[in-house]
């Protein structure tokens, strides 16, 4: 089953130019109350290298699609909301069994 | 625990890195729970806007939750029908799904003193378990009063 994360990954591949999205999001984020601040400034370097590099790009999509847990978690505080869609999203929500 | 707790948000704290929150709404159908879910939940509009987003619980959660919890729950101040989990109730959920995320959280709540390790054994003696659960929570909080030095 496709995680969100697999559709940003999927998404970000075919369409790079979103990846301002997630740049944009962290200086809006930044400037308001997130609570974690850190966890922000490294996607910032992830997704600037991913926009310079093309081994950065790739070092991006691999980690989206992990599933280890430190992955995982950093995927947590990934800042591309607004590159999939409502509709795109809803297919994820349907099949997702939420868990605490 | 940061509606009881706020300051477990700050900087350096165990919540710093909250940055959603799960909502079990009554009433509640499963329409509405995705609509809600599409509205406020992760990469959603909203959370591009503010960077927080809410992940909204089917009522099939609270086969997972404590007996009782429901008598637990906590008022939140300046709201007239919203409610919190008892934070012993959320630990024993965390105990008893045990992923190392889970026992972190734990760990550092205790390091706060926003759990006490007597009342979370207490509430572990007093919350009836199925006998896979019972066995995960058991072994969980041994661990963690072990390294607390509290055992």
């Amino acid at each position: 089953m496709k995680t969100l994360l697999d559709l940003v990954a999927d998404k970000l591949e075919r369409d790079p130019a979103l990846l301002r999205l997630g740049l944009e999001n962290i200086d809006r984020w930044v400037a308001g109350s997130h609570p974690a601040p850190h966890r922000l400034l490294e996607w910032r370097q992830i997704v600037l290298d991913a926009q310079t590099s093309p081994d950065g790009f790739h070092k991006l999509l691999a980690l989206l699609r992990d599933r280890s847990p430190a992955s995982e978690r950093l995927g947590e505080f990934a800042p591309f909301a607004g590159v999939l869609t409502a509709a795109e999203r809803r297919t994820v929500i349907r099949q997702c069994v939420y868990s605490h | 625990m940061l509606a009881f707790h706020p300051e477990l948000g700050d900087s350096g704290c165990p919540l710093e890195l909250t940055a959603d929150a799960d909502l079990l709404l009554e009433p509640v159908n499963e329409a509405m729970a995705e609509t809600l879910q599409v509205a406020l939940g992760r990469d959603s509009a909203f959370m591009a806007e503010t960077g927080f987003c809410a992940d909204i619980l089917r009522p099939e959660i609270e086969a997972t939750l404590p007996a009782g919890w429901q008598s637990r729950l906590r008022p939140l101040s300046d709201y007239d029908n919203v409610f919190a989990l008892d934070p012993y109730d959320l630990a024993m959920v965390k105990l008893v799904l045990g992923r190392a995320k889970d026992l972190d959280l734990l760990r550092a709540l205790m390091r706060s003193r926003a759990l006490n390790a007597e009342q979370l054994q207490e509430r572990y003696r007093q919350t009836p378990l199925g006998e896979r659960e019972m066995f995960s929570a058991g072994r969980n909080l041994r661990l963690l009063l072990k390294e607390a030095g509290t055992e």
